[in-house]
């Protein structure tokens, strides 16, 4: 390459010294360590010249936390205390040791490819498979909720369009983590209030999910004030595909094809930025905002072009823009782009800028040469914008032009596998465990009824039925089982959704989602097992199968250097691969989004630890899907599981400002034999919700909403009361069974060595009745407890 | 030509969602707060040709109604429209650029952008609509403001 450049900038890297390395990627807001410029800096010495700005945009993008995953991939030593000796753990590679490892040991027959393309894909039926993948959204939405949102939404449909070649996307999810929503003090500048960024947020994701034409099925909402500064929003989608539509065929001489959405300056450096930490002086280049219908007009396009064969490859232009797209699809062979063919939304944008700018709505497909003037027709047809830009080669050399210069030129080897490891020593204190406080009772000296009010209302616990009504979450008419079943205008919250994607047969899907803002603050293993459980069970609980669930990890952590955090992470990534392989449930997809931490003052304010498992399950028969509200009356109510004196963490304790006791933990044995056992149980369940947020009397009580069925239970033979009403230990269900399965059911769980206890019995009256030591502790109508329920987020 | 189009609704809706997280923080003379739908259309386009679009395009005529370049009469209340800033992505005035194409005005020069008015009751002053303009309306980040006089 020549030495002086007319359209674009040539970095001085070859002669600058340590500092000056370090200043070049602070201003230039790259995101790059030292030891990165330095090897950036060693290749360039060897071909002999500086690179451009185009050159370093490209390897800081494609070297970013974001695409990287540099920490989990790491090489990790870790010492921890083992009786009185320390010991030393060395992982290689965290995410390969831990979480890959697992899927790779599970070897389910169903996976068809994880961790490979923009979604994990398993077989749905003998024809067809399905796709899911969630990401994370968090830096843009702290800067602009609604855009952030919205464009994190519209992200996550372009990776279920963009992997294979090209799912059709079935089905939004959406999780969110907010800060405390009651807050009252003076915010920093450029943070806006929980509420406002609940409402933008709610806002964009049915904006863009509304407007594409998928339901948004499932999610959760949780709130703990250690989000103020930094909210977390997790965009998840699911799609089905022909099963030989699943990999992608790239070779040389194939033409780079760019669909959909004009380039413009928006959402430059958000790959980058998104590994720094949040403060209140960024441009306005790092949003980016949505626009739904340029993506539904490309996604049929594409999914009719796909059906005739019209493409080899397809991918999304997401973080880093044309830069990763090219440079992935491109990988293994190497390519040569022409960015003056790329359409501009305005004149003025410099090389590196069309390379690297994250505008929304673009897609990369790759087609070959005969098949050009067919796929550009059928784009036209449907005023979608598809223009050649770029060839794929034989090189193994991302190559980019503007005009007649070379404004970039890198080995693709370099480019992929050339940046250094990240290599971390730590070591894990373990906390020791407040001794529990027994006398719960006399300690509050408040009436149940009061406390459940308050648990019932509380933001965790509530009612999202304000977020929820504004989806649409029956669009496709796939939706089996809703998010909320209502006979009688008031709701009964759902564990998971079921989809009915084919109607030549009675197989479904079923989603669900386990995540929670407290034990995290206590208890990094306990919370990395209570998260996979509650998803787990959520799929039981309507009717899954333990043998087919399928599970995606998004860790969201605060500041990384931090020792604390990391060796946190890697605590959660060890658990979650024991419990994976115990339940034999693999990871399929994942994505992590690390340092979340806001700079308050020069203090660096994290979040909790935060680990979202996205669980999807295939189920044989939609028609045997149990629903969690009560049927009738006069049937028996039963808890599976055992409750434990495992109440850190727990609402109750939010509530009271309480921390002794326990972080709910998992008992793999128990638990898994509970959820062979669900599966013989099943016929005989007329409904069944499991035990979480809130408790089981959260859940019981939530049971009677949907019909506004009685309950009236005896609670004589429980020793604590609040503890067992409470509690949120792991793998519970509240079932209810018709007296004349009795006998059967009992037998069943007894011959299994279940533990179960039978609570009472559904009643005509609209009542919840609590009985405790020949005392009527509870004697509440339905209403009055679904009022608080209902009103709790109180927007 | 210029036309700055006020899309109103026939019902004058307050923002009661505003209106008490404004009172919440302490701003608590506020007594009325609504929000309508702004366009700025530029271009050689007649008036007829604007109330045309204004009409398939802009305007819900059964809850909706609206005007063009009309004079604020600023009596008692405070009037602040806000814009985005240059080059961050206008998407409804791309839509509407494009929907007004599909109307068989291809070939019109325009320039689109929409923005949103907000009309506080009473009349405050500056810095104070201001700070409430930042907290509740508008994110600095990528739009700007101005309080009409």
């Amino acid at each position: 390459m020549k030495s002086s450049k007319k359209y674009c900038k040539v970095i001085n890297l070859i002669s600058a010294t340590d500092d000056k390395l370090v200043e070049i990627s602070d201003k230039g807001l790259l995101s790059l360590t030292l030891k990165e410029m330095q090897t950036i800096k060693k290749y360039f010495v060897t071909l002999k010249r500086n690179p451009t700005d185009c050159e370093l945009e490209t390897i800081a993008q494609t070297w970013s936390e974001h695409c990287k995953h540099k920490t989990l991939t790491a090489k990790i030593k870790l010492k921890y205390k083992k009786g009185r000796k320390f010991v030393t753990k060395v992982y290689d590679n965290l995410l390969k040791d831990t979480i890959f490892y697992a899927t790779k040991k599970i070897n389910h027959k169903l996976c068809l490819s994880v961790f490979e393309d923009n979604a994990g894909i398993i077989k749905f039926d003998e024809t067809d498979a399905v796709a899911f993948k969630v990401e994370t959204h968090n830096h843009p939405t702290a800067l602009e909720p609604y855009g952030g949102s919205s464009t994190g939404v519209g992200g996550v449909i372009r990776d279920i369009i963009g992997c294979g070649l090209g799912a059709k996307p079935i089905a939004n999810t959406d999780v969110f983590c907010f800060g405390d929503i009651s807050t009252v003090e003076q915010l920093p500048e450029g943070v806006f209030h929980p509420k406002r960024i609940l409402k933008g947020v709610v806002n964009g994701v049915r904006d863009y999910g509304n407007r594409m034409g998928i339901p948004t099925v499932n999610g959760s909402i949780v709130f703990n004030k250690r989000y103020n500064y930094n909210p977390l929003v997790y965009c998840g989608c699911i799609g089905i595909l022909p099963q030989d539509k699943v990999y992608k065929k790239i070779s040389p001489e194939q033409l780079i094809i760019l669909v959909g959405g004009r380039t413009g300056r928006d959402g430059i450096h958000g790959a980058t930025f998104s590994s720094a930490a949040l403060h209140n002086d960024l441009p306005t280049s790092v949003v980016q905002i949505g626009d739904a219908i340029t993506e539904k007009m490309f996604l049929d396009v594409l999914l009719k072009a796909r059906d005739l064969n019209l493409y080899n490859a397809i991918t999304d232009c997401g973080a880093g823009g044309l830069s990763s797209a090219c440079g992935e699809l491109a990988m293994n062979y190497g390519c040569k782009i022409f960015l003056e063919k790329v359409p501009l939304k305005y004149l003025g944008l410099k090389p590196w800028e069309i390379w690297l700018s994250e505008s929304q709505e673009r897609m990369v497909v790759i087609v070959s040469k005969e098949l050009k003037d067919e796929f550009i027709d059928i784009c036209k047809k449907e005023d979608v914008e598809a223009t050649v830009i770029g060839e794929i080669t034989n090189t193994k050399k991302l190559e980019v032009f503007f005009r007649e210069e070379k404004v970039c030129d890198i080995d693709m080897q370099f480019l992929h596998k050339g940046n250094p490891k990240f290599e971390f020593d730590i070591e894990i204190k373990f906390q020791k465990i407040k001794k529990y406080d027994k006398n719960l009772e006399i300690s509050f000296g408040k009436s149940l009824v009061e406390i459940i009010k308050k648990v019932l209302s509380h933001p965790n616990v509530c009612s999202k039925e304000y977020v929820i009504q504004q989806y649409d979450y029956e669009v496709q008419g796939n939706t089996v089982l809703k998010p909320l079943i209502s006979y009688t205008q008031q709701y009964s919250p759902q564990d998971s959704a079921i989809l009915w994607p084919k109607k030549d047969s009675y197989k479904g899907i079923v989603i669900s989602c386990g995540i929670n803002s407290f034990y995290g603050e206590y208890d990094i293993c306990s919370m990395t097992e209570s998260v996979i459980d509650e998803s787990i069970r959520n799929i039981i609980s309507v009717g899954g199968n333990l043998e087919k669930i399928f599970l995606l990890d998004n860790f969201c952590w605060g500041e990384i250097q931090n020792d604390g955090q990391l060796s946190n992470l890697v605590l959660s990534c060890e658990t979650a691969k024991n419990v994976a392989i115990y339940f034999g449930t693999p990871f399929i997809s994942g994505k992590d989004s690390l340092n979340n931490y806001f700079l308050l003052k020069e203090k660096k304010v994290s979040i909790v630890p935060t680990l979202l498992i996205s669980a999807i399950g295939i189920v044989d028969d939609i028609r045997k899907t149990i629903s969690s509200e009560f049927k009738s009356f006069s049937n028996n109510v039963y808890i599976i599981g055992e409750t434990k004196d495992e109440l850190k963490g727990s609402v109750l304790y939010d509530i009271l400002k309480k921390n002794d006791s326990k972080v709910p933990s998992l008992d793999y044995k128990n638990a898994k034999k509970i959820y062979k056992t669900f599966d013989k149980i099943k016929p005989y369940i007329l409904s069944a919700h499991d035990c979480s947020d809130g408790g089981m009397i959260t859940s019981l009580i939530e049971m009677t909403f949907g019909r506004n069925i009685g309950v009236e239970i005896n609670l004589s033979k429980v020793d604590i009361l609040l503890e067992f009403c409470f509690s949120e230990s792991n793998s519970r269900f509240i079932v209810e069974i018709s007296p004349d399965n009795k006998e059967i059911f009992e037998n069943l769980l007894n011959r299994e060595k279940v533990k179960f206890m039978y609570l009472g019995k559904t009643t005509m009256k609209p009542y919840v009745i609590i009985k405790y030591k020949n005392e009527i502790v509870c004697n509440e109508e339905i209403k009055n407890f679904y009022n608080l329920w209902s009103k709790g987020l109180n927007l | 030509m210029k036309y700055f189009i006020k899309i109103v609704n026939n019902n004058n809706l307050v923002d009661m969602f505003s209106l008490n997280e404004i009172h919440l923080q302490g701003f608590t003379k506020v007594q009325s707060v609504s929000k309508l739908k702004i366009y700025k259309i530029l271009g050689k386009i007649s008036k007829k040709e604007i109330e045309y679009i204004c009409e398939k395009l802009l305007v819900d005529p059964i809850i909706e109604r609206y005007y063009i370049n009309k004079k604020e009469y600023l009596k008692n209340i405070t009037r602040i429209n806000i814009w985005f800033k240059p080059l961050v992505l206008d998407i409804v005035a791309q839509n509407v650029y494009k929907a007004i194409g599909y109307l068989n005005m291809k070939n019109y020069n325009l320039e689109v952008y929409s923005g949103t008015q907000v009309t506080i009751v009473p009349k405050i002053n500056k810095k104070i609509a201001e700070q409430i303009i930042k907290k509740f309306f508008m994110n600095e980040l990528i739009q700007t403001y101005e309080i009409l006089k």
